[in-house]
């Protein structure tokens, strides 16, 4: 019985559970795009981008919190498709927290940057890229789905082996303000760039043929 | 002092801080909890030294504090009473759980720090190098490629602006906009330069066959007793948590949790467990000035 309480107990506790869901899901995802064997080609554009995202904290440090990195992932997945997108995503994040010092937060914000590259892939699909004002409004939605997923973390954190609504409600309405500037910025920053990029993706690939 | 827990093999290192950070989670008992915040704070401070850690307390300070306050408000599961706000009972239960979970996500943090310190990024890629050999060459590549870009970047900012294009000053709106053209111009030159990259990749074989990452690990005895000992203590440490003895609860009271001969046992292994990189680090410190003591 001892034993039994035990076992109900090890199944409970959020905190690992979550974080290794969240390692597992991340593992689907680097495992299908290994098992592709991508190109030189295509490893490069996303190798670029990342460094790029990561470069251009520097340029834009005049307003701090505003980044524009959701914006390259989105880009990046419109362009190049939902792994692309998911990797430059993920693999953004996972550099960035090599400079600034892992953490717990480093698969969530890993998946929640990498999901949002990947979704606007699957926009892409759909033909649905081309228009700016649905990229500027999913780049706001984006910055929420980011959120959702970040913040997870905390919620697994604080819940520990008993997870209530009250938790999940306090943590996300404490991140809303975050995710609203967030939202905010990427929407500024998808209308500063998406022509210049898109031009630049389209004519790169024209001219080396890049890309799916 | 010299991190020699960082000279060891990849594997063992990953082992150690995983059984960490899992303990660290499932151990919910006040003195687990604060034997491990100890232990990751020395060891923390032996990293990085006094200043840091106290820069790094202040800037966590307040995630306790402010843990302790809000959890009783969205959690009034405890019995005790201590307090009434708007004739809302706190609870005692809530706010010890709530400080004892902001101490816990500190111990996190600064344990994976300490392991960020530990395991370098050249043995981090050599970990997952093997099973996933593309991300961690891209990983590599976005490292090259960062100071790369940065300089590139300075070229890029300064012909701008003497074309007046700068983010330095003026209306937001028009920082912005130099700013993306900025951007624009250091996109267009590195993927034009990335491509050359990876034409000349392919050209030379990518992707082929299998690349080896050099990295050698030979373990010595004391690393491979160091490995044994850390399994066999996780090992314990599982076994006793899925029985249950080393359970803790705060609702709806406190779990009383009495600290027999078992649980004083588990505290001490524990400990011993939590602080074997430090001990190695002092052992190698003391054994390296005998040695020098019998050659002078």
């Amino acid at each position: 019985m001892e034993g039994q309480n035990g076992c109900d107990k090890l199944k409970a506790n959020f905190t690992i559970i979550s974080f290794t869901g969240v390692l597992l899901i991340l593992a689907v995802f680097f495992i299908v795009f290994e098992r592709r064997k991508p190109k030189a080609k295509e490893i490069i554009p996303i190798a670029v981008m990342c460094a790029v995202a990561s470069v251009s904290r520097v340029i834009f440090n005049f307003m701090p919190q505003v980044q524009p990195v959701t914006v390259i992932v989105i880009i990046m997945g419109a362009c190049f498709g939902k792994q692309s997108g998911f990797m430059t995503g993920a693999l953004s994040a996972l550099v960035s927290n090599m400079i600034l010092g892992h953490g717990f937060w480093t698969p969530f914000q890993m998946l929640a940057w990498g999901i949002v590259g990947f979704v606007a892939g699957i926009f892409a699909d759909m033909k649905l890229s081309g228009s700016m004002v649905f990229m500027c409004i999913y780049a706001f939605i984006s910055a929420l789905l980011y959120g959702l997923i970040a913040d997870f973390w905390t919620i697994a954190f604080m819940a520990g082996e008993n997870l209530t609504w009250g938790i999940v409600l306090s943590v996300y309405s404490a991140g809303l303000l975050f995710n609203i500037v967030h939202g905010i910025g990427n929407v500024v920053f998808m209308i500063v760039f998406y022509k210049i990029f898109m031009e630049k993706f389209e004519r790169i690939s024209e001219k080396y043929g890049v890309g799916y | 002092m010299r991190n020699r827990f960082s000279d060891y093999p990849a594997w063992i290192i990953l082992i150690y801080f995983l059984g960490v950070t899992t303990f660290s989670i499932l151990f919910t008992h006040p003195f687990f909890v604060l034997i491990s915040f100890g232990i990751g704070i020395l060891y923390f401070a032996l990293l990085n030294g006094i200043k840091k850690l106290l820069i790094q307390i202040v800037i966590m300070l307040p995630t306790v504090l402010f843990l302790g306050v809000i959890t009783p408000f969205v959690n009034n599961k405890g019995v005790t009473p201590i307090l009434y706000v708007n004739s809302r009972p706190i609870m005692l239960e809530s706010v010890l759980y709530g400080v004892f979970t902001g101490i816990m996500i500190i111990t996190i943090i600064v344990w994976f720090s300490c392991f960020h310190k530990t395991l370098g990024n050249d043995k981090f890629l050599y970990l997952f190098g093997k099973r996933f050999p593309v991300t961690a060459l891209t990983v590599t590549m976005i490292f090259r490629f960062i100071p790369y870009f940065k300089l590139k970047l300075l070229e890029i900012s300064s012909a701008q602006r003497m074309l007046g294009v700068s983010t330095s000053a003026g209306k937001l709106s028009d920082r912005i906009r130099n700013g993306g053209q900025i951007l624009s111009a250091l996109v267009s030159v590195s993927l034009e330069g990335a491509i050359e990259t990876a034409g000349s990749m392919t050209a030379r074989g990518f992707g082929l066959s299998r690349r080896t990452s050099y990295q050698r690990d030979s373990f010595s005895y004391v690393q491979i007793t160091i490995l044994f000992a850390a399994i066999a203590l996780i090992i314990t440490f599982f076994i006793m948590y899925a029985n249950g003895i080393l359970s803790f609860y705060y609702f709806p009271t406190l779990a009383e949790f009495e600290m027999g001969a078992i649980e004083v046992l588990m505290l001490c292994l524990y400990a011993l467990y939590l602080i074997m990189p430090i001990a190695i680090m002092v052992g190698n410190e003391v054994y390296w000035k005998v040695k020098m003591g019998v050659i002078n």
